[in-house]
């Protein structure tokens, strides 16, 4: 009893003020709430430290097709290789002879990075575009959401196929077009947070102070929607994944000598129905774990920029 | 009402015409411009030259637009490289194929995700509720060609309940006359959108059921299940409506792989066929019909919408 008195006598009438940490550990405490979303973080790094620096640990050949299609595996030819046989290729080789797991360490390495920096095209586009346009307001506004609503009745595979075929597939193609035509949806979002946004103190304030319609934008808006632009980043991220495999499964997507999971169920549904389901199974099993794993992230940040849930 | 509709109308007209401006811009940007398109990437510099004189690429831009979208309106999309036949004449002959196949595959996704998404609302935070969660959730990051290979293997290969493919020479109407070999390919579409779908369903539902006029329902003594049919999944449903309409890109996209899959000779099975011999025109064409085609599907789901909604049908006119 005493000590509540106590504590009652030195607590200010606002109640007590702690440090309660930085932005980050101010997410994280609320994210790890989340246990599914946690665990989803780790798969996502498993994934990372598995494509970028498996390579370094676990060797294999992923590059002289000549060796590949010689090679043996225990006296037996290490073209389509089951999986479960040898130690040497515990997944089994794919039809070009090459190791699997090597070949999802090249497949994910490049779904990653294309991933990641499409995701992050279209969220930077997106986020500068939904901010000017709510910002603006008036017939800015309006002429750039109708450019939005064109985008967003576009179907976008068909979009990614005409770039492919008329510009070429190469990798700087394919991230640009993925960047460039998945942002539409993120604006929407961003908009809508800039048109409350525009209406707060702190923005008046900066425009009575004479600040640039692009200070306001650039250094007030876009700032305080970093909650926002990072979950649609990261859904952007697993969209751009699920693209690109599809792209590789069409046959149009990384060209050789590079590969994608994509790219590897491509050529390895050819073979899994004589019973080859290492080819396929394993680059299918990455792609639905990564694209879950960043779905499940993406909703546990939604919670964690949230304030009214944040844990303080 | 009226002025809703002919609002639509007019947005959709619009966004085609933009469509088929940004296919321009696209042609102007490969280099060596429309020719090439139109030629073929090994197109000598002299027949670049001619092409250009003779269909009038020299002259300014914005009568050169003007043109394309004249040509384009009247369905005059060029002539395909490979296949040495107008473009519109081989897309007329996909376009039914795939219209059939992504009309039956909403109604399926329809009717698999709204029940769906009604009992997860209705039994929340149950097992039940948790299992259908995480199956939604691996359907949503399933790409839609696995789902077709892995039916295919499970249901054509293994036990040999339908076709692995479908007989190309059925024509567009196949899908009613023999449906047995449009199963898989209608289920893989279908798939593809119940995940997003049905979450949709559930959280839609679940809103509706915290509703004062569901209250007022129960509290006039009305059966649970009367609650439920009656007053509960009517409103939950209009949202849906909108969500379908919005999908729409998506499910275009995952009719072209399907059809890809199972070899049904619509506008995706044209559009990679092309893609894959770099025959220009006909990617291009097929790029601004499925465009349209999306736009009028969204412009069916808005009249739908405005149907089932009295305020928007007995109203001033709308949103």
């Amino acid at each position: 009893m005493s000590d509540i008195i106590e504590k009652m006598a030195v607590t200010p009438e606002g109640g007590e003020s702690t440090d309660i940490g930085g932005m980050f550990s101010v997410l994280w405490r609320t994210f790890r709430e989340n246990r599914l979303a946690v665990v989803s973080l780790g798969v996502l790094i498993f994934f990372v430290l598995f494509s970028f620096v498996g390579p370094d640990i676990y060797h294999t050949n992923q590059s002289n097709q000549f060796t590949a299609l010689t090679s043996n595996i225990d006296g037996q030819s290490a073209v389509n290789y089951p999986w479960f046989h040898s130690w040497t290729a515990i997944l089994g080789t794919d039809s070009s002879g090459y190791n699997i797991i090597g070949r999802l360490m090249k497949g994910g390495r490049t779904a990653l990075i294309v991933g990641f920096l499409a995701g992050m095209i279209s969220t930077v586009v997106g986020s500068i575009w939904g901010a000017v346009s709510g910002y603006r307001g008036r017939i800015l506004d309006t002429v750039m959401m109708r450019f939005v609503d064109i985008g967003l009745s576009v179907p976008g595979l068909f979009l990614l196929i005409v770039i492919v075929v008329l510009f070429g597939a190469s990798s700087t193609t394919i991230i640009l077009t993925l960047g460039f035509t998945s942002w539409f949806g993120s604006s929407r979002l961003i908009r809508g947070e800039t048109l409350s946004l525009k209406q707060r103190e702190f923005v008046h304030a900066v425009k009575v102070l004479g600040g640039s319609n692009r200070r306001i934008i650039f250094r007030h808006i876009l700032p305080n929607t970093m909650g926002t632009m990072i979950v649609v980043g990261t859904f952007a991220v697993a969209d751009s994944i699920l693209a690109l495999a599809a792209l590789g499964f069409i046959g149009l997507g990384i060209p050789l000598p590079n590969t994608d999971w994509g790219d590897m169920l491509n050529t390895g549904v050819t073979y899994a129905n004589d019973g080859y389901w290492w080819e396929i199974v394993p680059a299918a099993i990455c792609i639905i774990l990564v694209v879950i794993a960043l779905n499940y992230i993406g909703d546990a940040m939604r919670d964690a920029f949230e304030v009214r849930l944040q844990k303080r | 009402m009226i002025s809703f509709l002919a609002r639509r109308v007019f947005q959709g007209i619009l966004v085609v015409l933009l469509v088929i401006t940004g296919t321009f811009v696209l042609e102007h940007f490969v280099p060596g411009g429309p020719a090439v398109v139109a030629l073929g990437r090994r197109a000598t510099p002299q027949n670049i030259k001619i092409y250009n004189i003779q269909n009038g690429l020299n002259r300014p831009m914005f009568a050169q637009l003007l043109s394309y979208l004249n040509a384009a309106i009247h369905l005059n999309l060029g002539y395909s490289l490979i296949q040495h036949a107008p473009v519109w004449y081989l897309i007329k002959s996909a376009l039914g194929h795939t219209v059939m196949l992504i009309t039956v595959a909403l109604i399926i996704q329809f009717v698999l995700a709204v029940p769906l998404g009604n009992l997860q609302a209705q039994r929340r935070n149950s097992n039940f509720d948790y299992v259908a969660t995480s199956v939604t959730f691996i359907l949503y990051a399933t790409p839609v060609f696995l789902i077709g290979e892995f039916l295919i293997s499970i249901f054509a290969i293994k036990f040999h309940f339908f076709p692995v493919t479908v007989n190309p020479a059925g024509g567009a109407y196949a899908i009613f006359t023999s449906p047995v070999q449009y199963v898989l390919p209608v289920l893989t579409l279908s798939l593809l959108g119940v995940g997003g779908l049905s979450r949709y369903q559930r959280s839609s539902m679940l809103d509706t059921l915290t509703q004062d006029y569901i209250r007022t329902a129960k509290a006039k003594g009305l059966p649970h299940r009367k609650v439920i049919n009656r007053h509960a999944i009517r409103n939950s449903l209009l949202p849906m409506i909108t969500i379908m309409g919005l999908s729409l890109p998506t499910i275009v996209g995952g009719a072209l792989i399907t059809e890809t899959i199972f070899d049904i000779p619509g506008m995706g099975l044209l559009t990679l066929r092309s893609a894959t011999n770099y025959d220009m025109p006909v990617v291009v064409g097929t790029t601004i019909v499925a465009a349209a085609v999306t736009v009028i599907g969204s412009l069916v789901a808005d009249i739908m919408y405005a149907i089932a909604d009295p305020r928007i049908r007995l109203g001033s006119g709308g949103r």
